[in-house]
C-alpha cells in the first residue's frame, strides 16, 4: 500500500471543524511552507503527493520539481473558482471561460467541435488542457474532483468520466476519479465497459463511518473486494473524529492499494507513516 | 420507496436545479423530468446533451396538464409570479429554493400547504440534533452568523439588485434555522448596520433583535476572503447558564467554560444513498419526495422575509 501526503491542511480544510481549519491554513501562509513541508514527508518516505489545482497548487506545480522518485496526485478543478463564477456571471460564463482560456492547439481541434457538435464531451479535453500544467510530470495522476465526478455521474452522464480519463492518458498521465459514491461509480463504469486498468478510485473509508456513502458496510466490502481498478483510501482518519491507532489498523485490515492522509505536523507524518508501513 | 411523484417540472438549470436533478435522478424512482429554463443558449447545449429530458425555453408552450411535483430554482424575482402559475395549473407538490422572492415578498396572505421552501440546512445531522433536543424554552439568547467569501467581484445581473445581498442569500438561512429552531413571530429589530463592500447591496449586515423574551445576534459577510467555504455559527445560551455553540459539522456544549460535551457530524453518521454537495441535500430532496416534515412551509418562509425586510429598513 502506497501512502500519499494530502493537502487538505495547505487550504484550510477540515471536514469536522472549520475554524481548525482555517487556523491550520495560517500556518501555510507562503507557498515555501507548503513546498517545504511536502519535501520533508516526501524525505521521510511518503510515497507522494496529493495537489488541487487551485491558484497556488497550479503553481506550486508550475515552478517546483520535486524527486521523480514520488507520485504527483493532482486532482483538477479548483471547483469554488469555478462556483464562484457561475453565482457572478451565470452558467454559461463556465463555457466560455474554458473556450477562452485554453491553447490554440486544443481549442482548435475540441474548441471547435464543443460549438459545432454541442456536445458537452468536447469540453472534457478543454477543461483536462486548461487545469493541468504543462510542467507537471508524466506519468502523473490527475484526478476529476468529486463535486465533479458525483455531479456528472448524477446527471446520467458517465460517458463524460470515460471522454475524462481518455484526455487524461492521451496527455500521459494516469487517471484517477474521486467520489463519495463509489459503488455506484463502479457499477456505472462497468456497466458501459470502461478500461479501467490504470484508473484509481479514490473514497471516504474510516472506522467511524464518517461521511462514508452509502455506509460503512458496504464501503467495506468494495475496498476489500477484487477490482480491475486502484483504490485509495481518502478521510482515513474522519477528519480527526477518529483515535489514531484504531484508525491505522483499521485500515491496514482493507484491501487498498493506496492511502491519503493530510497533517499540518511533520512528527505526525512520520507516526501515521510508521504505523500504515508496519 | 413507492414513487407517487413521477412527472417533475423544474424550473431554472442553473446550479441548484442542476444539482436538485442530480439528486433526484440518482435516487432511481423513474420520474420523467421536464425543464423550462429561458436561456436559449444553454439550452440549445443541454437539448444535445440530455435527450432523456424534455426541455422549453417558453413558460406557453409547457403543457398544461399539471406536473407531480415542480422546482422553481429561478432568481428571486420570479418567485411569486411562477407560484402563482403553478397552484392555477394544479401542480401537486412545489418546491421553491429560498428565499422565496427575498425580502420584498413579505406580504402575502397565502398559505398554500403543498408548497415548500429550500432552506437546505435544516436537513444538516446537527441542526437536527439541535432540534431535537433543545427545550426552546430554556433558551435566553441567540447569536447567528453566516461568513463565506461567495463574492470576489462585483456580480453582473440581479445578483447586484435589491433582490440579492447577504441577507437575502446567506442571511436567510440563518434566519430560518433561527426560526425553525426557537420560534421567530413577533421580533423587533432593536439597530443594525450595512455595508456594500464588493456589491452594491449589503455585503456585511450586523444586527440585533428582540424576540419574545430572547435577544437575538445577527453577523453576515459574504466577502470574506479568509474563508474558502461558507461557514455558519450559532451559539444559544440556556438558563442555567450553559452554552451550546454549533455548525455544519459540530456541536459544543459549555458550562462555565468547560467543556460539558461536543457532538460531532461523525458521531451523528448521516447517511444517504447518493452524496452530492452535502449530506443536508440528499435529505431534502428525500424529504421532498417523501413526508415533507422538515421543509420549510411557505408561512415559515414568510417569516423570514419580513425580518430581513424590517432589518433592511431600520
Amino acid at each position: 500500500m502506497k501512502i500519499i501526503l494530502g493537502d487538505n491542511q495547505f487550504f484550510g480544510i477540515n471536514h469536522i471543524d472549520l475554524q481548525k481549519g482555517t487556523m491550520v491554513k495560517q500556518e501555510f501562509d507562503n507557498q515555501n511552507k507548503i513546498v517545504s513541508f511536502i519535501k520533508d514527508a516526501l524525505n521521510i518516505g511518503m510515497d507522494g503527493f496529493m495537489m488541487n489545482s487551485n491558484y497556488q497548487g497550479y503553481e506550486i506545480i508550475s515552478k517546483e520539481t520535486f524527486s521523480s522518485e514520488k507520485e504527483i496526485h493532482y486532482s483538477i478543478p479548483y471547483a469554488h473558482k469555478y462556483a464562484n463564477m457561475v453565482n457572478e456571471n451565470g452558467m454559461m460564463s463556465l463555457l466560455s471561460h474554458v473556450v477562452k482560456n485554453t491553447s490554440m492547439t486544443s481549442n482548435i481541434i475540441s474548441g471547435t467541435k464543443l460549438l459545432s457538435s454541442r456536445n458537452l464531451k468536447n469540453l472534457v479535453p478543454l477543461a483536462v488542457d486548461l487545469e493541468v500544467p504543462k510542467q507537471l510530470p508524466k506519468g502523473s495522476y490527475v484526478y476529476l474532483q468529486n463535486i465533479m465526478t458525483d455531479l456528472v455521474m448524477g446527471l446520467g452522464r458517465i460517458d463524460l468520466l470515460t471522454y475524462f480519463i481518455d484526455s487524461v492518458r492521451k496527455k500521459g498521465y494516469n487517471p484517477g476519479l474521486i467520489t463519495l459514491n463509489p459503488i455506484k461509480l463502479r457499477k456505472e463504469l462497468e456497466d458501459v465497459g470502461a478500461n479501467l486498468q490504470d484508473l484509481i478510485i479514490c473514497f471516504n473509508v474510516n472506522n467511524v463511518g464518517f461521511n462514508v456513502f452509502p455506509n460503512k458496510q458496504e464501503i467495506e466490502k468494495f475496498a476489500n473486494a477484487q477490482h480491475s481498478f486502484k483504490k485509495m483510501g481518502m478521510s482515513v482518519f474522519a477528519s480527526g473524529a477518529g483515535n489514531i491507532p484504531a484508525s491505522i489498523n483499521y485500515i491496514k485490515e482493507l484491501n487498498l492499494d493506496y492511502v491519503v492522509f493530510g497533517t499540518s505536523r511533520i512528527e505526525n507524518v512520520q507516526s501515521n507513516l510508521s504505523g500504515l508501513k508496519s | 420507496m413507492e414513487n407517487r411523484l413521477r412527472n417533475i417540472l423544474i424550473y431554472g438549470f442553473g446550479r441548484m436545479g442542476l444539482t436538485h436533478f442530480a439528486i433526484l435522478n440518482s435516487l432511481e424512482l423513474d420520474f420523467n423530468f421536464t425543464v423550462l429554463d429561458t436561456n436559449k443558449k444553454m439550452v440549445a447545449i443541454l437539448r444535445k446533451n440530455f435527450p432523456e429530458v424534455t426541455f422549453y425555453t417558453d413558460e406557453n408552450k409547457l403543457p398544461q396538464k399539471p406536473f407531480d411535483l415542480t422546482l422553481i430554482n429561478t432568481p428571486p424575482h420570479s418567485h411569486k409570479q411562477l407560484l402563482s402559475k403553478v397552484t392555477k395549473r394544479g401542480d401537486s407538490r412545489i418546491f421553491i429554493e429560498k428565499p422565496f422572492g427575498g425580502h420584498l415578498n413579505y406580504s402575502s396572505n397565502e398559505n398554500y400547504e403543498n408548497v415548500f421552501i429550500g432552506y437546505v440546512l435544516r436537513f444538516n445531522p446537527c441542526v437536527q440534533w439541535i432540534k431535537s433536543n433543545i427545550v426552546v424554552s430554556n433558551i435566553v439568547t441567540a447569536q447567528g452568523q453566516y461568513v463565506s467569501g461567495t463574492l470576489e467581484k462585483k456580480p453582473k445581473g440581479w445578483r447586484n439588485g435589491e433582490y440579492s445581498g447577504v441577507l437575502n442569500e446567506m442571511g436567510s438561512h440563518i434566519i430560518d434555522l433561527l426560526n425553525y429552531i426557537i420560534g421567530m413571530n413577533n421580533h423587533k429589530v432593536i439597530k443594525s448596520s450595512m455595508k456594500s463592500v464588493v456589491s452594491d447591496v449589503d455585503d456585511i449586515v450586523e444586527a440585533e433583535l428582540q424576540v419574545a423574551d430572547k435577544k437575538i445576534e445577527l453577523f453576515f459577510n459574504w466577502v470574506s476572503h479568509e474563508t474558502r467555504k461558507p461557514v455558519f455559527e450559532i451559539t444559544l445560551e440556556l438558563k442555567d447558564g450553559s452554552r451550546i455553540v454549533f455548525d455544519q459539522q459540530i456541536i459544543r456544549i459549555t458550562k462555565d467554560n468547560q467543556l460539558v460535551e461536543q457532538i460531532t457530524a461523525a458521531d451523528l453518521k448521516g447517511t444517504v444513498p447518493f452524496y452530492l454537495r452535502g449530506i443536508d441535500f440528499t435529505k431534502q430532496m428525500q424529504d421532498l419526495i417523501g413526508p415533507a416534515d422538515n421543509l420549510s412551509t411557505m408561512k415559515e418562509a414568510l417569516t423570514v422575509n419580513r425580518i430581513i425586510k424590517d432589518i433592511l429598513n431600520s
